[in-house]
């Protein structure tokens, strides 16, 4: 391995002023999964890495507000969220996911702002915070913006982050009475990386569903909302017809990509089955 | 992955299979490839790095022109190993030029599968790169064949 300038700063505002937003070799590191996957995979040779370590007390902690939303510490690692209760009790879908995504390894070290500025679309996070309606809280030399989930990923492991820009917390509305699921496909096992993760969260009354998001990941470049199901499935009842529609709506909008996991057809395919599972999951009471 | 797509040049068929049949000037036609050498009649090893995001992949590319039909069509076979990791690019590229009008309709159909660890990492990447290139790839051709605009205004 090429040496490299490693540095660790113990605060955040050093932590900033050490990375260069025009240099594509330097590189903050959190957990580092992700980060060493791409430097032994050969195609990412940093030239300097800002641990985040020294810092990570600060920022990994786990808030519930009074006004309804939930703070979620951008160094909290996938294990702090997992073993959380204010995230069973108030964000129950995620819960659900965090035993699936990864082997306890990786999510013992990986954290949350990690996860999310990687940007990876085989991840299963990001859509479960989109359909939530989260958005992020990012720090940089000019001070602090916040950013929907949504709008987060620019591309293939691309941000809207600029390049000294850090993540440090993830604000998400506590999901309430909304009914939630997240269905994950893998090749291999129940924890690999997502052949197709798909979230959805529903506001109903009975069966009526009064609003819906759905967003897919994994066989997209990134995160994408549904909006053609969604359009569907909004201020209707529930039965085999709707669930079909909106499947097929989901499988025309869907723009999949092909890999070693399964073909863009494929991937489609899981998309339409998705959505009525989905949804009858949501509807027998995925809900907090 | 398939990429398909056309366009019109202003030259004539004979003119464009020429140039498209050089393989200096089609390596010049994309960014990121150097080190063309010829190592046998119709086949060249080169080299192709492309960036996307923090990430650089490199690939030492074997390209063999398999089918020279002047000046109707050329296919072209591509292998390609990525530098470090484990895989395998293989594509196979057909153009077929048809007259249109005074210039030529080329036609481009590109059907690539990688293979292994790159499999998973680089479709992805791959299908983000194949639209700046097939751009690239248009907008280089087209300028070949424009008269070069005059040093000094008339």
């Amino acid at each position: 391995m090429t040496p490299f300038d490693l540095r660790e700063p113990d605060s955040l505002e050093e932590a900033i002023a050490l990375l260069d937003p025009e240099d594509r070799t330097t590189r903050a590191i959190a957990g580092g999964t992700a980060l060493m996957l791409m430097m032994k995979a050969g195609v990412f040779q940093p030239g300097r890495l800002v641990s985040l370590r020294r810092i990570a007390g600060r920022y990994s902690q786990i808030v519930s507000r009074t006004d309804g939303e939930i703070r979620l510490g951008a160094m909290a690692t996938l294990t702090d969220l997992a073993r959380s209760p204010i995230v069973r009790n108030e964000l129950p879908v995620v819960a659900d996911a965090l035993p699936m995504l990864s082997n306890v390894r990786v999510r013992n070290v990986a954290t949350l702002g990690g996860q999310l500025a990687h940007a990876d679309p085989h991840t299963d996070l990001p859509p479960i915070l989109i359909a939530l309606g989260a958005r992020m809280a990012a720090t940089g030399p000019n001070g602090e913006r916040t950013i929907a989930a949504e709008d987060l990923v620019s591309g293939y492991y691309q941000t809207v982050l600029a390049g000294n820009e850090l993540i440090t917390d993830v604000r998400v509305p506590a999901q309430g009475p909304r009914r939630a699921a997240y269905l994950k496909w893998t090749t291999r096992s129940a924890d690999d990386w997502p052949t197709l993760g798909v979230a959805i969260v529903l506001d109903v009354d009975a069966d009526l569903i009064r609003d819906a998001k759905v967003v897919v990941s994994a066989a997209t470049d990134r995160p994408t909302r549904l909006t053609a199901a969604e359009i569907e499935l909004r201020g209707a009842r529930v039965d085999e017809a709707l669930l079909r529609r909106a499947g097929e709506a989901a499988r025309e909008q869907v723009e999949t990509i092909s890999d070693a996991r399964g073909s863009a057809d494929y991937k489609r395919d899981l998309v339409r089955v998705s959505i009525a599972r989905g949804v009858r999951q949501c509807m027998a009471g995925g809900g907090a | 992955m398939n990429i398909t797509g056309e366009f019109r040049v202003d030259a004539t068929r004979d003119a464009v299979f020429d140039k498209l049949a050089d393989p200096t000037f089609f390596a010049s036609c994309f960014d990121g490839v150097s080190g063309l050498v010829e190592t046998g009649a119709g086949r060249y090893d080169a080299l192709f790095e492309t960036t996307v995001a923090y990430m650089t992949f490199r690939f030492k590319m074997k390209v063999e022109m398999v089918r020279l039909d002047r000046p109707n069509a050329i296919e072209t076979r591509i292998e390609g190993s990525p530098a470090g990791m484990v895989g395998r690019l293989s594509a196979t590229s057909i153009t077929q030029l048809a007259d249109d009008g005074a210039g030529t309709r080329i036609r481009y159909a590109i059907e690539s599968v990688l293979a292994g660890r790159l499999g998973s990492l680089g479709q992805p990447v791959l299908k983000a790169k194949a639209r700046d290139m097939e751009l690239q790839f248009v907008e280089r051709l087209r300028a070949a064949f424009t008269p070069a605009a005059s040093a000094e205004p008339a």
